[in-house]
């Protein structure tokens, strides 16, 4: 071809003749895109997924790339899936396919744990004193000896992860051997065997039971019924009732015939106040303190011959029976009533 | 197996683990009571440790550091 001819006459052929026909165009060539991989984009072209697809599976016969035709398409085609392919492999110490997996460690520790809480009560009732005379439940998680137990929990999540950094898939471990931390503390800091749940009536009948420390519930419903303490206390006499419900609600029921003394504590959540329920508002708000005295709204009923003479002598001044009542929750609402069915 | 790394990570964690829980067997035992609520940063803070040791020093296959690929340019026109 001559070339000086050809440019001489460039103009005039490219004024008259077709031009050249272009050669095929190039197929899109199915490129390698792992959208796992934080750095990879996605390539312009169609991402074809059976690609993608193989090339994760660590399928060594991958021959997908017939479409390249120039020398240049391939050896660019070549370099990334070289690298992809690799990339697409590489995962942490536990691949699939070909990989056998890893044994699971938290998994065994788990059952460890589980046979060592089935046989730690069977086998000690052998062992003598002390640990002969727990229950079952004091000896996992009582406040003396339960937390030799959880301590012996922690310490098989400590050696499966020793283990674990050599041989096997430690996976899971940390936020197991967190939580058996967290058990632990939580037994080490609280009788979690003397938790009580449930909704519960107190209804003391004498003054030794009112002054008692008994009234209390972890979580629930709590109602307290002094309405049989006036006719125990008869006029003058008082008495000092503490009643606690740590989350939930707490209900006192006053007499009707007696001052009644209310200090409620609440540390988040509502007091009634103002007048005994229905009337009155709820207050309600985090670190609540209210006190509140509530006069009988009916006269007291006198009880023999001797009142009498003593209400004759002394000017008329009534001699109430007096209770104070401590009432406090950490959660919940404390509201004072005279009637349980709510009136 | 064999070709795996160590998990640093997890030889942190295990040590941690054993520690907390003789810490806590002799305070179940009364010779030393420290306040239990002190363990709990101690856990806070060595998990911590453990995963950033797993993270540094976590082994990779020395033969597939390579660049990311890159798509290849688009060839029309």
């Amino acid at each position: 071809m001559d070339l000086r001819s050809s440019m001489l006459g460039l103009r005039a052929d490219l004024a008259t003749r077709e031009p050249p026909p272009t050669g095929p165009l190039p197929q899109p060539v199915p490129a390698y895109y792992n959208p796992a991989q934080p750095w990879a984009s996605a390539p312009q072209g169609p991402v074809d997924l059976a690609v993608v697809s193989e090339r994760t599976s660590l399928d060594a016969d991958d021959d997908e790339d017939d479409a390249d035709e120039d020398e240049d398409d391939e050896e660019r085609g070549k370099a990334p899936k070289g690298a992809g392919h690799h990339g697409g492999c590489r995962g942490d110490g536990s691949g699939h396919g070909s990989k056998p997996r890893s044994s699971p460690l938290a998994s065994h520790a788990l059952w460890t744990v589980v046979a060592m809480a089935v046989l730690w009560p069977v086998a000690a009732p052998h062992l003598g004193p002390p640990v002969s005379e727990a229950s079952a439940a004091q000896l996992l998680v009582g406040p003396e000896l339960g937390v030799y137990f959880m301590a012996a929990v922690v310490a098989v999540f400590g050696l499966y992860a020793l283990v674990g950094t050599w041989v096997g898939n430690p996976r899971g471990l940390m936020v197991l051997g967190a939580l058996a931390v967290l058990g632990a503390v939580l037994v080490s800091s609280v009788d979690v065997t003397r938790t009580r749940i449930g909704d519960e009536l107190w209804r003391p009948t004498t003054v030794a039971e009112a002054r008692s420390d008994d009234q209390w519930l972890n979580v629930g419903a709590g109602t307290l019924d002094l309405t049989a303490l006036p006719a125990e206390l008869g006029p003058g006499g008082s008495v000092d009732v503490a009643v606690r419900v740590d989350v939930g609600s707490l209900v006192l029921v006053i007499p009707e015939d007696a001052r009644v003394h209310v200090v409620s504590e609440v540390t988040a959540g509502a007091i009634g106040v103002g007048s005994v329920a229905p009337d009155g508002d709820f207050v309600a708000g985090l670190g609540l303190a209210h006190e509140e005295t509530f006069d009988p709204s009916k006269p007291v009923r006198s009880s023999g011959p001797a009142e009498e003479t003593e209400r004759r002598d002394g000017a008329g001044r009534d001699e109430l029976p007096v209770i104070n009542v401590h009432a406090s929750s950490r959660a919940g609402t404390v509201e004072v009533r005279y009637d349980q069915a709510g009136n | 197996m064999t070709k795996r790394g160590t998990d640093w990570g997890s030889l942190v964690a295990g040590v941690l683990f054993l520690g907390l829980a003789v810490a806590f067997a002799v305070r179940g035992s009364g010779e030393w009571e420290p306040n239990v609520m002190w363990l709990l940063p101690v856990l806070a803070v060595g998990l911590g440790v453990a995963a950033v040791a797993r993270a540094l020093f976590r082994s990779r296959p020395r033969e597939s550091e390579e660049l990311p690929p890159t798509h290849p340019p688009s060839d029309q026109g």
